[in-house]
């Protein structure tokens, strides 16, 4: 039965989601990809980039497509309510403690004390879709397997992201176009 | 039953509560749904934008929340897990139709996301196995990388520029863990919140 491991799996990635959709990135693809094997790193890397363009934050898009994948309109439902439950529930008690005392701070205190390892966490995902897109891989990385089309784009975009020149979701798409058309011209297979 | 959110929302939402009952509930409910879904379904890009569409609508247009409520919620979902603007849409929703408002304006911030990702689940395999889209989406995998390690540098500056050892200590230690070791993650976000938190009440104490 997926459901229940769908349920359990989403209601943790619920609790566990801090940083915003960056931060939580790690937590999710360690739990979806890693651990269940829900989808692979290209896989997600996919709905990252369909994410950024389609409305609504990641969390859910991913609940919602890893749901209907494995368990269809009941796994949709399933994995996104687990998803949003613990939310439901915190914002409940925070409410009430916030209202009662007026401060948050010792919620805010680990949240802040969280920052390093949330910037930690970002970088571990950094590098797993990082490896996936210039090698297809951490596991990998090699000479043979180094994709020289998708290496420059990174950097170009890189830069340019840096130097506030261009928005991410254009930066997405810009690199879909370009890359396109170089491996078309290229003769690579996808 | 003990119900924490009415003493929440009870004080404040008085004179709100006053000014919108001659909306009857029902029209309420559904615009209430209404709102949250076509916010959802038309806002791209992160938590925040939405939050400040959510703003314009409930505080400027409709009127059913004052502007210092607001920053209180945002407080609150800002500390809660999950998505920021799930949580804010919870907070509303409860405030102008309890219970049965918070479920409306869940639902209706998640439906459109959950509709629209369902569907691509349905055709991925179809979609992806055209030529054209592959290589699209395969380029695309470069720009997503470019867009993570932009932010992993924003977010290592951001840590490094308290010029704190311990905060680089975390970092550093954190990062280790997860890449090398394969530490789980919620062990992880488990053990920083519990040093962090410790760090940071020492820190303000002998501040």
């Amino acid at each position: 039965m997926i459901l229940p491991s769908l349920a359990k799996t989403f209601f943790l990635i619920g609790l566990f989601s801090f940083g915003g959709g960056y931060g939580s990135m790690e937590l999710i693809r360690s739990k979806v990809v890693t651990e269940n094997s829900w989808m692979t790193n290209a896989e997600f890397t996919d709905i990252i980039s369909i994410a950024e363009m389609t409305p609504g934050p990641l969390g859910i898009n991913i609940a919602s497509f890893v749901g209907t994948r494995t368990g269809g309109i009941p796994g949709t439902l399933c994995a996104t309510i687990s998803y949003v439950l613990p939310a439901v529930i915190v914002v409940g008690i925070l409410s009430k403690v916030y209202f009662k005392y007026r401060n948050l701070n010792g919620v805010q205190g680990v949240l802040k004390g969280l920052r390093p390892a949330v910037a930690a966490m970002v970088l571990a995902a950094a590098i797993t879709l990082t490896a996936t897109a210039w090698w297809g891989g951490v596991s990998n990385i090699a000479k043979e397997s180094t994709n020289y089309v998708a290496i420059p784009i990174s950097i170009v975009m890189l830069i340019l992201l840096r130097k506030k020149l261009i928005a991410p979701i254009p930066a997405i798409l810009s690199s879909g176009i370009i890359g396109a058309l170089l491996y078309f011209l290229l003769g690579v297979e996808a | 039953m003990y119900n924490p959110w009415e003493m929440v929302f009870h004080k404040k939402g008085m004179n709100e509560r006053k000014r919108s009952e001659n909306i009857s509930g029902k029209r309420k409910l559904w615009t209430l749904f209404k709102s949250c879904f076509i916010i959802s379904a038309c806002t791209f890009g992160g938590g925040m934008v939405i939050i400040s569409m959510l703003q314009k609508k409930f505080v400027e247009e409709l009127k059913w929340i004052s502007e210092d409520e607001v920053m209180d919620m945002v407080a609150i979902a800002e500390s809660s897990p999950g998505v920021m603007a799930v949580n804010t849409s919870i907070i509303i929703g409860y405030k102008i139709a309890g219970v049965k408002g918070a479920l409306l304006t869940v639902l209706g911030t998640i439906l459109p996301p959950m509709v629209i990702l369902s569907v691509i689940s349905l055709f991925y395999v179809q979609f992806r196995s055209n030529r054209i889209v592959a290589l699209v989406l395969k380029g695309m995998q470069a720009g997503v990388a470019a867009v993570m390690i932009n932010v992993t540098i924003t977010m290592c500056l951001n840590v490094l520029k308290d010029k704190r050892l311990s905060s680089m200590l975390m970092l550093v230690a954190a990062a280790v863990a997860a890449v090398v070791f394969k530490v789980d993650i919620i062990v992880l976000i488990i053990i920083s919140g519990i040093i962090g938190g410790l760090l940071n009440i020492r820190k303000e104490e002998s501040a």
